[in-house]
């Protein structure tokens, strides 16, 4: 578990996803501060551009012109609203109008559909190295 | 064996205990790895809490457990009462613990008892060194060594070996010291099984917050809406976490509390305190100090998804999401619609119901799992949610087209919306239709359309109603076009169809066609498979619960029912019948007369008896098809199992058939009643009655009765089913398995790549073209149903005022255009579609009030029409993604051949303004080319597998549940009356297995020459094994041979010897060019003809003792017996026995050869194996020889044709049983069987090839064999695929756990300043 031995705290956002067995790389570490941040604590990692710079593989991962779909996956889709809805759900802040609506779940559709949510999503290919796609890049499909 | 965690590394100063104290982890840690290895006995006195030395088990005054025995309290508790003394915890909490005994003598580990041979072979037994040389011992002997190899007493060692493994090879149980009754449990059994460790705990876990009971149907819920009992709704709850907005309705929650629905059960406050609520001053507390960040355990709500489940859970939408609506009773309810995903009935069925507890596993849910979004089985595309049984039988009776609905009758009772009727004033009236109403729940407006008669009396059809369920009011934007024959098609005529049985939908409207399974059942280009591809599975689920409510009202109010005077047969049908029948027993008395006579026409390939019941058979069950064709003309149409069959709801005509006019023949294992009796079925016959009554035949109908004879054969049959049903359950179960196990960690990645867990790539595009196989329109697994997308484009447009035709060089560049892969021609063609497609407006289509009411300002609905659902923005292009550029060629070549095609009129008859608009008509204009192609881009587009796809599970589900479906019968003709082939579950055995031996092996051959009869004859000579038995006219013995002449036998034992005489007749007719030559050569080289031993040491027949000449070959024994008259009488004897076996021609292998006439073509087909000597026969074309022998085809064709063969195989075997399934899971399987290079069967050898895992081949078959084998050599595990993941609870990188999600920090600016962080956090 190298991740953990070089952070002070071992406290990058609660990293529950269990899914880097297959990269040998490091994260780009977020700083203590940021681990104070809301967000915290469920199911995604702080990502800021600064910090990304840190990350030897990331910076270099944004060179390379990327190569996976242009498209939203239904399975990025279902993850993005869940980890979205856990966060309203927890008291986060509502970055649309939600009139009525008090299920988070719907809320964080809503979200979705004017592209509101503030996550970037990390596409792993197959030899450990990563895309970073942000949700306003990709196109959303309602199949 | 050991299981070591992975720990970080500890810091390097710190206190050494003999034991570990056990810490509970301050920091959030993940399993990285396992390692495999060997305990030494400190680790074991490391697992163990205390040494175990006392041999007595109770403390006997007491009665109390014997401290450091091996019932000591330490170890672990047995009952509620106590109380663990190692961990202090309860019987539920506590998982016990391991105390150690030091042995008194060292003991072989059964486990590594193998290993441990290996071992000691390696060692010299007198000096006790390695059989090494000097160097290698050096090197090795560290190693190897170990201390106190030495004898020890042999029941010790069985003893402690019970302990690890009690089902010891020759060891009784009564040996196992414990109750003779019940053996031993040792470790290995507590690994072991279905109900073992592995597979009972760690691969299925057992779980809270679910229900199981009894389903009923209920056609008003929606589909995706399932009811739940109250009982269950106070019981499940659903952890939710106060905030600002649903604070009130919470508290009003923890005020019910946990009896009154809906309540809650538990408040969670947020220092860790958990309240139930189980009385009223509780509840007021608590509600009135619930703040934000609590938690409350509240009751199952209306609304809330949940998980639907039914065993067997053979494929992926046996577990779908539902929206739970909570419902007084007893039962779990839900839409008939859903039945078949579940492969549900309501006889008793029951089923399971899981709460979501998180809002991650809510969502997931509901947009992957949810019964809406799974309409379609990734089998094959087609919809399995669709309306079935009566619902069919409605709609059929609902469109008929002398279904008319008056105002009086379309009028409700109640109070509705007003409508204006047509050509109005704008006034509107206080009634609605009755019918519309049932549909729609009062949950949204819908507009009547103007009456299809309006004098003497206002009528509306069914149609028009059908038309309303589609698209209610003018503001719904669902367009529906298609055209489909329905099963009652006359075959011409199209709309004008006599029985109107050719369906055609245009924008919504029904016009013509009577509807059935075909349109509403689940087949591609069906109306909810068009809605849910065109107009999102929403608004098909949507309309389906529209007909599934009419459905139920309209006929709950029209009546339907069955009685016994639909099945009783007109006087006419009597007649009749009397005389097929009489008819038919003369043709089959005349067919026995002429096999006993032997002048019955022999079939090819088959004997006498095999023609007789071939041809028998053929004739009784053209007499139940002709009594049912009579039957069937003789029925009312207003019968009522006759409109069930008409509309596909239930039953069919054989079944109407049976019950009216005759049951038919009675076949068991294929053939006609076998003769339970000494040549004959049942007493009451005579020996050798092949008569139609003797052997099975059911004249009777159902309605008559059968006669007693007649149910005894009919329950031979019926039998047969049941016992198939008990058989294929067990044996398809295990195959899926198998499958499963196989095909887990196959998923589809970012790159487009399928790869495993390990990342070995099994293909490089997902199926050759990378799309998702539920998503595909063909029926052949093409991406797209061009035809209907045309039809689409062409009913939306209209015509424009100029038009345009596309000419044909501009027509092949306008595919380029919207096909080609540069992102930048893409973008700007999009733009100039947008810009010019807008297109005039169209008739309008609502009654002229509606355009009043706007005129006014008033608030009116918008009005829709079709040509809005084109009107889009157009796609963006951003930077990347290479994937999304890329069609496939054989997409684009498809597209360029439709429109060849289909374009009205011939390409040079263009250019006169008459002849353009005569093709503007019936052809193409350049705005719907573009619209055509426009849409076929952006459907392909979206229909590209999904990365994180677990593309090998669903393939193994989709090859394993047809294989439940399967009738379990074996045989099937390949063309030729006799030739069988193995088929259904036992073939796909076969082919999945890899298997080296198959039961029938089939090559079929082309020939060179197909036309010539006499060509394909001499080929199948060549190909067929021929025996010197079957050519010779005569073998025997001579004592006296001819001693001179030309054919004088030399020997010195006298003239004795084997005289052959060939027969050239015979060979003639099979065209065999087998001279005495050719005999002599295959007797001194045939291996059949070894001398037993007794009689010495001839091995074969040598080649100076066959004489042979004008047609005769004299075979002489070898000279050692001629000195013994007893043993030369014998040799004589048993070559007299062998020669008649001697192969003379053909290839040996090949038992049976037959010329079969297929398309005009000749092939030979044979049965027998050896490819390539078939291939190698003149005449014979090698390159399309092929066999089904998939082991033969990698021998001699390589590794790529076994995997097509495979492919192929699958799709012939599945094909004959009516299935169908998407190439692209043929084709996975197929791969993952070969891409290791050799073909590897989908077993436990094989998937122990292709997957490195310890884990996963542990929890498949042979548990404790893989974990020792692990142990000894050290292995590791890293936890990648899904097996693996499941057993240690860690999310499996697949789907949702492909990609990592980041929170952008630089966002947040624009947000509100953060409110307090929450209390805490998970």
């Amino acid at each position: 578990m190298a991740d953990y031995e070089d952070g002070p705290g071992g406290f990058d956002g609660g990293d529950m996803d269990g899914d880097d067995a297959m990269a040998d790389f490091e994260e780009p570490d977020a700083e203590d501060g940021d681990g104070q941040q809301f967000g915290d604590g469920e199911g995604v990692d702080i990502f800021d551009d600064a910090a990304d710079g840190d990350g030897a593989a990331g910076g270099a991962q944004q060179q390379r012109e990327r190569i996976t779909t242009r498209y939203l996956t239904k399975y990025e889709r279902a993850r993005v609203l869940g980890t979205r809805a856990l966060q309203i759900s927890m008291n986060a802040p509502i970055m649309v109008d939600a009139g009525d609506e008090t299920d988070p779940l719907e809320i964080a559709m809503k979200e979705l559909k004017e592209k509101k949510i503030p996550f970037t999503i990390r596409r792993y290919l197959p030899d450990g190295s990563y895309e970073d796609w942000r949700l306003s890049e990709l196109i959303l499909t309602d199949k | 064996m050991a299981r070591q965690w992975h720990q970080p590394a500890e810091a390097p100063a710190q206190l050494v205990c003999t034991k570990e104290p056990f810490r509970e982890p301050d920091v959030p840690r993940k399993i990285k790895q396992i390692c495999f290895g060997l305990q030494t006995p400190q680790d074991i006195m490391k697992c163990g809490v205390f040494h175990v030395y006392e041999r007595s088990l109770y403390k006997m005054p007491e009665r109390a457990p014997h401290p450091n025995g091996v019932l000591d309290k330490r170890l672990g508790i047995s009952n509620k009462m106590s109380i663990c003394e190692t961990c202090h915890l309860k019987l539920t909490e506590c998982a016990g613990h391991f105390g150690y005994i030091r042995l008194e003598l060292p003991v072989f580990h059964i486990g590594y008892f193998k290993n441990t041979l290996q071992v000691l072979q390696c060692i010299c037994k007198t000096c006790s060194r390695l059989l090494l040389s000097d160097a290698d011992k050096r090197k090795w002997s560290r190693r190897f060594r170990r201390p106190g190899l030495e004898r020890v007493p042999r029941e010790g060692l069985i003893s402690s070996a019970m302990l690890i493994n009690s089902e010891l090879p020759g060891v009784n149980t009564r040996d196992q010291g414990g109750a003779p009754a019940r053996p031993l449990r040792g470790f290995v059994q507590r690994l072991k099984g279905k109900q073992g460790r592995f597979r009972g705990n760690l691969s299925g876990k057992r779980v809270d917050f679910s229900a199981r009971t009894v389903i009923s149907p209920d056609p008003n819920l929606a589909i995706n809406q399932v009811a739940v009992p109250l009982h269950m709704a106070t019981t499940l709850t659903y952890p939710e976490r106060v905030t600002a907005h649903n604070l009130r309705r919470l508290k009003e929650a923890v005020m019910a509390g946990h009896s009154a629905w809906p309540g809650a059960n538990f408040v969670e406050k947020a220092d860790g305190g958990r309240m139930y609520l189980a009385n009223d001053p509780v509840r007021r507390k608590q509600a009135a100090e619930l703040v934000v960040g609590d938690v409350v355990e509240r009751h199952l709500r209306n609304g809330d998804i949940v998980l639907f489940n039914r065993q067997p859970s053979l494929h992926r939408v046996s577990i779908m999401a539902f929206r739970a609506v909570v419902r007084p009773g007893r039962t779990l309810r839900f839409n008939e619609c859903v039945c078949s995903p579940f492969n549900a009935d309501f006889d008793g069925d029951e089923m399971n119901l899981h709460l979501p507890q998180t809002e991650e596993a809510r969502a997931e849910a509901l947009t992957l799992m949810a019964s809406t979004r799974n309409l379609c089985t990734p089998k094959n595309g087609e919809t399995l949610i669709a309306a079935t049984q009566d619902f069919l039988t409605a709609a059929f009776y609902l469109t008929g087209k002398d279904r008319f609905f008056n105002r009086a009758q379309a009028r409700a009772r109640g109070a509705g919306r007003r409508w204006a009727p047509g050509g109005g004033g704008g006034r509107a009236f206080d009634r609605v239709a009755q019918l519309a109403a049932y549909m729609v729940d009062a949950l949204y407006e819908f507009d009547l359309p103007r009456p299809a008669v309006i004098k003497p009396q206002e009528l509306w059809t069914g149609k028009q109603l059908f038309s309303l369920l589609l698209r209610p009011n003018k503001s719904s934007t669902v367009w529906v076009t298609l055209e489909l024959p329905e099963r009652e098609y006359s075959k011409a005529g199209l709309h004008m169809c006599p029985k109107d049985g050719y369906v055609s939908f245009r924008n919504s409207e029904l016009i013509c066609g009577r509807l059935g399974k075909v349109i509403l059942g689940g087949n591609k280009g069906g109306l909810f498979y068009t809605l849910a591809a065109d107009c999102g599975p929403d608004t098909a689920a949507e309309v389906m619960s529209r007909l599934a409510k009419l459905s139920a009202r309209a006929l709950g109010e029209a009546g339907f029912s069955i009685g016994i005077d639909d099945v009783t047969p007109a006087a006419s049908l009597t007649r009749r019948k009397g005389e097929i029948m009489a008819e038919g027993d003369a043709r089959c008395g005349e067919l026995i007369e002429r096999s006993r006579k032997g002048k019955l026409e022999l079939l090819p390939g088959c004997s006498l008896e095999q023609s007789l019941e071939a041809s028998l058979t053929g004739v009784l069950n053209g007499l139940r098809e002709s009594a049912g064709a009579a039957c069937m003309q003789t029925l009312a149409p207003t019968n009522s199992p006759l409109i069930m069959s008409q509309c596909g709801s239930k039953g069919s005509p054989i079944n109407i058939a049976q019950m009216v006019a005759c049951v038919g023949q009675q076949s068991v294992g294929g053939r006609r009643c076998f003769d339970g009796f000494a040549g004959r079925t049942l007493p009451h016959f005579n020996r050798g009655d092949r008569s139609s009554a003797a052997k099975g035949f059911v004249r009777a109908s159902f309605f008559e009765g059968l006669s007693p004879g007649e149910f005894f054969f009919h329950t031979m049959a019926g039998r047969e089913g049941l016992v198939d049903t008990a058989v294929k359950t067990a044996e398809t179960g295990y195959m899926s398995r198998r499958l499963m196990k196989a095909l887990e960690d196959l998923y589809a990645h970012y790159d487009g790549t399928t790869r495993n867990a390990a990342g070995a790539v099994v293909q490089f595009l997902y199926g050759d073209d990378g799309m998702d196989p539920v998503l595909m329109e063909g029926g052949d697994g093409s991406p797209l149903d061009l035809g209907r997308t045309l039809h689409k484009v062409r009913a939306a447009t209209g015509l424009p005022a100029a038009t345009a035709v596309p000419l044909p060089p501009a027509l092949a560049a306008a595919v380029e255009a919207a096909l080609g892969s540069d992102p930048a021609l893409r973008l700007s063609e999009a733009e100039e579609v947008e810009g010019d497609y807008a297109g005039p407006d169209g008739e309008p289509l609502g009654p002229d009030a509606l355009r009043a009411r706007r005129a006014q300002g008033k608030d009116v609905r918008p009005e829709m029409k079709p040509q809005d659902a084109f009107r889009g923005p157009p796609l963006e292009a951003p930077p990347g993604a290479a994937a999304d550029g890329a069609y496939s060629e054989r997409f684009k070549r498809g597209v360029r051949k439709f429109l060849r095609d289909t374009l009205g009129l011939p390409q040079d008859a263009r250019g006169a303004p008459a002849a353009e608009y005569a093709a503007g008509l019936s052809g193409l204009t350049q705005e719907q080319l573009r619209a055509f192609l426009e849409r076929c881009r952006d459907k392909y587009r979206g229909k590209r597998i999904d990365p994180g796809s677990t593309v090998g599970a669903v393939g193994a589900q989709s090859i394993g549940e047809p294989g439940t479906q399967m009738t379990l019968k074996t045989f099937h003709f390949a063309g030729v009356a006799s030739m069988n082939v193995t088929l259904g579950v036992p073939r796909i055995k076969e082919i999945i297995n890899g298997s080296k031996n198959i039961s029938t092996p089939i090559i079929r051959v082309r020939l060179v020459n197909d036309r010539d009869e006499a060509a394909a004859r001499l080929v199948q000579g060549r190909l067929e094994r021929t025996t010197l038995g079957q050519v010779a006219r005569r073998i025997a013995i001579l004592l006296n041979g001819p001693t001179n002449g030309p054919h004088a036998v030399p020997s010195s034992a006298g003239a004795a010897c084997v005289e052959i005489v060939l027969d050239p007749a015979v060979l003639g007719r099979l065209h065999l060019a087998v001279d005495c030559y050719a005999v002599a050569l295959a007797i001194s080289r045939a291996p059949r003809l070894k001398a037993r031993p007794a009689l010495g040491a001839c091995v074969r027949v040598k080649w100076e003792n066959i004489v042979r000449g004008h047609g005769r070959i004299y075979v002489r024994p070898a000279l050692e017996f001629s000195c013994n008259g007893a043993a030369l009488l014998f040799e004589l004897e048993r070559l007299l026995r062998a020669l008649p076996e001697v192969i003379v021609a053909g290839i040996p292998t090949v038992a049976r050869a037959i010329v079969a006439r297929e398309k005009d073509r000749n092939q030979v087909l044979i049965e027998g194996t050896n490819l390539q000597a078939a291939m190698g026969v003149p005449g014979v074309l090698a390159y399309e020889t092929t066999t089904n022998h998939i082991a033969e085809i990698e021998k001699f064709l390589g590794i790529e044709a076994a995997r097509v063969s495979i492919m192929n195989e699958i799709k012939y075997t599945m094909g004959s049983h009516g299935m169908s399934i998407d190439e692209r899971h043929t084709m996975l399987l197929a791969d993952c069987m070969t891409y290791k290079g050799e073909v590897l069967g989908i077993t436990r050898f094989g998937i122990a090839k292709m997957k490195d895992s310890v884990l996963h081949t542990a929890s498949f078959e042979k548990t404790a064999d893989h974990l020792f084998d692990a142990a000894i050599h050290g292995r590791t595990d890293d936890v990648v695929g899904v097996s693996e993941s499941i057993i240690m609870g860690i999310p499996m990188p697949t789907g949702t756990g492909l990609f990592k999600l980041l929170q952008d920090v630089a966002g947040l600016d624009q947000v509100p300043p953060p409110r307090a962080p929450p209390l805490f956090a998970y």
